[in-house]
């Protein structure tokens, strides 16, 4: 979930609302959203194959995982090892965003690396930390917190770079110590790119979280959705694909609201 | 981005000396790191790229090179043809935008990873499914992308079309292609580094060929170095794309400035 910002002269949207458009835009929303399972239930209904199973059948099977509580205790694992690689990855990305826009020479000494490593593959590594670290819950964790890091360090980067020069001026001009004017312009003018990052690294560790269950020990929703589907049960097996789908656009729309309240003057792409 | 701030004072001089003691500091680290750690974990620099030249030499790099570049061509070339189309369509047509938006983002936002075992017992280990894998990590950031880019067109300019009695041709051709052009390459950027992680893990999950498979089947073997050579190469590959797009974008629209 790599991302965009665009702080500059991007036209705002600005659409032009004819009466009756919210109530239309409401049907054909739900319509879309709608659309995708009803035609899925259809063709498993008339489909032979016993691998095809409607999202009748994932409810089904979802309200016996429940039961038995197998979900649960998946979900609680998986939750453990993001909710502690998001966090150290996003203390990580913070601290060396902040150096990096602040502080020309770490800007210039690292952000080349920093833009290449995000624009490399990093799943490649993930064997390779598996290797290192051990099947264990730090590995996991590490594997987290690495795909969390980079959208995180480089939205803070570009958010404090992007200070207003006037602002920075003023203070100086006030003799504000360097800690002062962290607290009161650098944090809050870039706060909305901060968010950008936890965002764009929300998804991104979503996908960490599922490639270090598949890589390493038997636990949590990847480790589930492994083991139903090497049995055939695909409503089992996809169960653990919705709770997924579910928290990930969750967290996703969460943040993008609090982007949009924190700073409705910035433009923010999606992507 | 960071050539956007060139008042800050460092030289052009300064600059290149701060990049390569940078640059001497991480080998540094990285050798101290792989010579503290023993060669189980990390490896010395030399020696990945020792290891890389010997499989370059006895063919065996271009051998599980071929499958990655195929499923990633095939994969990425189906998105980018399925998803720009698409795109401009979602961001021309708004009950088209109403009744994609749900599944678009919903889908966006779901690791597209954890369907892969669901795909494979569907459609089985083989070239499709990992064409079917690349494809999805390509698609959804380019229409995505484009989409954003066709909305965002100045109003003003759409108005004057109307004004003019344009007709709908005409609009796309002077008005939205152009207008749209930053946004769609941004789509592209994102698209192929994502199409690079979904070949990755195509070849991780999806059967044993490919650049992927190389790293696991060295890791296993616990040859650290053997393992970093295809990781160094996929790692140099996503960089060149992301630096040859951008350079593209701000080349085809230097009125805008290339957003990350």
């Amino acid at each position: 979930m790599t991302s965009t910002i665009s702080n500059q002269s991007t036209p705002k949207i600005v659409p032009r609302r004819k009466l009756g458009d919210s109530r239309n835009e409401k049907f054909f929303w739900w319509g879309g959203l709608l659309f995708i399972p009803v035609v899925w239930q259809i063709y498993s209904f008339y489909s032979d194959s016993t691998l095809i199973v409607g999202p009748i059948d994932v409810g089904i099977a979802s309200i016996g995982m429940i039961q038995d509580g197998t979900l649960l205790r998946a979900a609680g694992e998986s939750g453990f090892v993001f909710v502690t690689g998001m966090l150290a990855g996003i203390l990580l990305g913070l601290l060396i965003g902040l150096l990096v826009g602040r502080f020309r020479t770490v800007d210039v000494a690292l952000d080349p690396y920093i833009s290449a490593i995000y624009a490399t593959p990093l799943v490649a590594l993930v064997p390779l930390l598996v290797v290192a670290l051990g099947f264990g819950f730090s590995a996991k964790v590490v594997i987290v917190m690495i795909f969390a890091f980079f959208p995180v360090a480089i939205n803070t980067a570009a958010g404090v770079r992007g200070v207003p020069v006037d602002l920075e001026e003023l203070a100086k001009m006030y003799c504000s110590k360097e800690l002062q004017s962290w607290r009161d312009i650098v944090l809050p003018s870039s706060l909305p790119f901060i968010v950008t990052g936890m965002r764009l690294a929300v998804g991104r560790a979503l996908i960490a979280v599922i490639v270090a269950e598949f890589s390493t020990a038997v636990t949590g929703l990847g480790f589930l959705i492994l083991r139903h589907s090497r049995r055939f049960e695909m409503a089992e097996s996809l169960v653990p694909v919705i709770v997924l789908m579910i928290t990930g656009f969750a967290l996703y729309t969460l943040l993008k609201r609090s982007e949009e309240r924190l700073a409705s003057w910035v433009t923010v792409a999606p992507a | 981005m960071a050539y956007q701030v060139s008042n800050r004072g460092l030289s052009p001089q300064k600059v290149l000396v701060v990049r390569l003691a940078a640059a001497a500091f991480l080998l540094g680290l990285w050798y101290a790191a792989a010579i503290s750690s023993g060669s189980l974990f990390l490896a010395t620099p030399h020696d990945v790229i020792i290891r890389l030249g010997q499989s370059m030499a006895n063919g065996e790099f271009l051998e599980y090179l071929g499958p990655t570049a195929y499923i990633l061509g095939i994969g990425a070339g189906l998105g980018v043809a399925v998803g720009v189309p698409l795109g401009l369509l979602i961001g021309r047509f708004r009950w088209l935008q109403w009744s994609t938006e749900g599944p678009i983002n919903i889908l966006y936002t779901t690791p597209i990873v954890a369907l892969i075992p669901f795909m494979l017992v569907i459609i089985g280990f083989n070239n499709q499914s990992k064409i079917l894998i690349v494809f999805l990590f390509t698609v959804l950031p380019v229409i995505i992308n484009t989409a954003v880019g066709v909305r965002t067109v100045d109003r003003d300019l759409l108005e004057l079309t109307k004004s003019f009695c344009s007709t709908e041709g005409p609009v796309w051709r002077d008005v939205l292609m152009p207008a749209s052009l930053p946004a769609v390459m941004t789509g592209l950027r994102i698209g192929l580094i994502h199409a690079l992680v979904g070949a990755v893990l195509a070849d991780f999950y999806a059967g044993a060929s490919g650049f992927g498979y190389l790293i696991i089947l060295y890791s296993n073997r616990f040859d650290v170095a053997g393992a970093l050579g295809p990781v160094l190469v996929l790692a140099l590959t996503g960089t060149a794309v992301a630096a040859l797009l951008k350079n593209a974008q701000t080349r085809l629209s230097p009125w805008e400035r290339a957003s990350r």
